[in-house]
């Protein structure tokens, strides 16, 4: 920890390695009464260790499918295929003894709701004591020293360890769960819409918190949300998600600055910015029509219905997710006109064929 | 058009007070415990002209929400008036709020559930006329079709499908539908697109700005998403702790704010360009209760300048230049915290 002398516990904690992620070929299908529904199909990346990765999307893309898959979190009725290599480790795979390990060990995760995460009758310092204590030989007195630590961490003044989680207010609480996140320095972070439900102050103290632990430590973490603003400011790569598959990853600056696929231009477009002084107010241009029907194989592109620059070939032949340049993937079949329609994405008759349908 | 410039703003808060009471239960009447005082809105001074979208912005439990709800008054204010169309609307009852309400109409955050699922969309937009008796079946149905198409929903398409069939973005326009089949002269549209998607948001919140035009609209637009402001609002308030502290021409706001509180607002928001990394001012703590308010300036526990006046003579909202009204001391002498190290400048990273 940061300050005052580190104990055991904190030094071996310290020492943990900072995790590499390869997910490959991910599908998941929630089984329903109308049939299979492909929430996530067929994606693949990586997270560098000591890397962060934005997985951006709108609701319905996939995107928390993901994060549960990757914690093996899913109901029952969830078929889910390819690999999820944790250092080489196969969390899809590996029997539940190796799985309660890497959970809280290795795999930390932030979830969007602080309210579910914490146990109403529990003191909220006797719920991080007792992730520790799950996990790591240490005694009560020691856990709780380290509880103490990282609330100061996350801002939150220590002797309100013994209250319960209805006397915090909501960023009080996601703090809290923050901190019982980090308790045991695990190698890679997921943070699910870490927060969404805050003010914009108050997001922007515990994304500096997150971001400066993360920086601190070298973890690697997954920054899943829908706010491109955060993307920007604390993720290296990004991988832009629709309708259950990844469309297009790469650096952030890139991806985001020079985007080569029509639904990341759109979201770009969509996403309001803070206007500079005596700027013109620029149309905010938004993506008509809705997502495909998941229940159905879809043969083309998922966003072709969408896509204002869509042929006859994107509705009939799907796209593979293709390298363009430099670590920079797109799944468009028109990857030589990308700066041709970035051009024409930014003029609001570009989108505007089926208005009706949004 | 010219005739609008003369008369009275549509809506204007004067002085608006909603104070609840809360604890004043059995239990602690038989404790003897006196009951506590929220002052959710404390004196609040704000006018909406016709065609004119002004936005309300600040953190959760500031107040915006109880001043959207007094405005429309589903809250009663205990202090201060309400004045629409130049004319005091803040204790009326019975048939004279009835017909209030049909003027002054709101629109809320969660489609999903502000449309009954069993109704048609052609009955929920219907709904308000038959409530204030309006019409006879084929006017009601004319001024339904109507609404719908003001909000870009072909009726053909689209009366007889269920909230079920629509998505997030067409619900909210049925709301808006529903608010205007009306012809209200004022909307309070609370964070109308916060449950939206990006990708849909853009349109619901364009309409808004057209209708407020082509309708002559006065708008209150409230929202924690401070970006959108700037998108469709022509003045901004900032509220903070039940008052206002700082309100004027959007852009002026957005990008010079005066008020320290904004200026950690707006630092506060993420810039959607990766190239560029702001400075930032940490705020800590969070905002005090309403229920015990600070002495002094309510902003002046998280406030780096605060000294020792701020601590015990609350500042007036004063006029600066040009429409910018900021309620703090700094001001007063002439301060110019634009100048003042530690606060925030965008800066290019090297």
């Amino acid at each position: 920890m940061v300050q005052g002398t580190k104990s055991d516990l904190d030094i071996r904690l310290d020492r943990k390695p900072p995790v590499r992620l390869v997910v490959e070929d991910l599908r998941v299908a929630y089984q329903t009464e109308r049939g299979p529904f492909r929430a996530v199909d067929g994606i693949s990346f990586e997270v560098a260790p000591g890397s962060v990765l934005g997985l951006v999307g709108e609701s319905g893309c996939g995107k928390s499918t993901v994060v549960k898959a990757l914690l093996r979190l899913l109901p029952e009725t969830a078929k889910t295929s390819g690999r999820v290599l944790l250092d080489d480790a196969d969390i899809l795979t590996m029997d539940a003894k190796a799985l309660r390990s890497a959970r809280w060990n290795k795999i930390a995760l932030v979830t969007q709701s602080a309210m579910n995460a914490l146990d109403p009758v529990i003191r909220i310092g006797d719920q991080i004591v007792e992730s520790i204590r799950a996990h790591e030989p240490v005694d009560r007195a020691a856990a709780m020293q380290r509880a103490a630590d990282l609330f100061a961490l996350v801002g939150l003044p220590p002797e309100r360890l013994v209250e319960f989680p209805h006397q915090f207010s909501g960023g009080m609480r996601q703090r809290a769960v923050i901190a019982m996140a980090l308790s045991l320095n695990a190698g890679l972070l997921l943070a699910d819409e870490p927060t969404t439900a805050l003010d914009p102050i108050m997001q922007d103290q515990i994304m500096s918190r997150i971001r400066h632990i993360q920086q601190s430590l070298s973890r690697s973490m997954i920054l899943v949300t829908h706010d491109v603003g955060l993307v920007a400011e604390n993720c290296d790569t990004v991988a832009v998600m629709y309708a259950g598959k990844v469309i297009e990853r790469g650096p952030t600056l890139e991806v985001l600055n020079s985007p080569r696929h029509p639904y990341t231009m759109g979201l770009r477009n969509a996403f309001p910015r803070i206007l500079e002084e005596g700027e013109a107010r620029p149309p905010l241009i938004s993506i008509s029509g809705g997502l495909p029907d998941l229940f159905r194989p879809i043969p083309g592109c998922r966003f072709a219905p969408r896509c204002p620059f869509a042929t006859s070939r994107c509705t009939s032949e799907e796209p593979p997710l293709s390298l363009t340049e430099g670590a920079h993937f797109s799944a468009c079949h028109y990857q030589d006109r990308a700066e041709e329609f970035r051009e024409a994405a930014l003029k609001p008759g570009t989108w505007r064929k089926q208005e009706l349908a949004s | 058009m010219s005739a609008d410039e003369q008369v009275a703003p549509v809506i204007e808060a004067c002085g608006l007070e909603t104070h609840f009471t809360i604890g004043g239960g059995i239990f602690a009447a038989l404790a003897g415990a006196p009951p506590r005082i929220v002052r959710a809105l404390d004196g609040v001074d704000l006018s909406i002209k016709a065609r004119e979208v002004v936005g309300l912005v600040g953190e959760s439990g500031c107040g915006k929400s109880t001043l959207g709800m007094t405005l429309v008054r589903m809250h009663e204010p205990t202090g201060g008036e309400i004045l629409h169309e130049g004319k005091p609307i803040t204790r009326i009852e019975g048939r004279d709020l009835k017909a209030y309400r049909a003027r002054a109409q709101i629109i809320f955050q969660d489609p999903y559930s502000s449309l009954n699922p069993r109704l048609t969309v052609a009955r929920i937009v219907a709904e308000p006329l038959e409530i204030h008796a309006i019409g006879d079946a084929s006017t009601r149905r004319e001024k339904v079709r109507q609404a719908l198409r003001h909000v870009r929903m072909p009726p053909e398409e689209f009366e007889q499908r269920f909230p079920s069939d629509l998505s997030g973005g067409q619900r909210q326009r049925v709301a808006i539908a529903r608010a205007l089949v009306l012809d209200p002269a004022f909307i309070v549209a609370d964070e109308p697109v916060s449950m939206l998607d990006v990708s849909i948001q853009a349109g619901v919140l364009e309409l808004l700005d057209e209708l407020s035009r082509k309708l002559g609209l006065a708008v209150l637009y409230i929202s924690h998403d401070i970006a959108t402001v700037g998108y469709i609002c022509d003045r901004v308030a900032v509220m903070y702790l039940g008052r206002i502290v700082e309100q004027g021409p959007v852009q002026k706001v957005l990008r010079k704010p005066m008020h320290p509180y904004t200026q950690s607002l707006m630092a506060a928001i993420p810039n959607v360009d990766p190239a560029i990394r702001r400075d930032r001012v940490t705020l800590t703590g969070d905002v005090p209760s309403p229920a015990a308010i600070p002495r002094g300036c309510r902003f002046a526990p998280r406030c780096v300048h605060a000294g020792e006046r701020c601590r015990t003579i609350e500042p007036e909202l004063l006029p600066q230049e040009a429409g910018h009204h900021v309620r703090c001391h700094l001001f007063a002498d002439g301060v110019d915290l634009q100048q003042t190290p530690g606060l925030p400048v965008t800066s290019q990273r090297s």
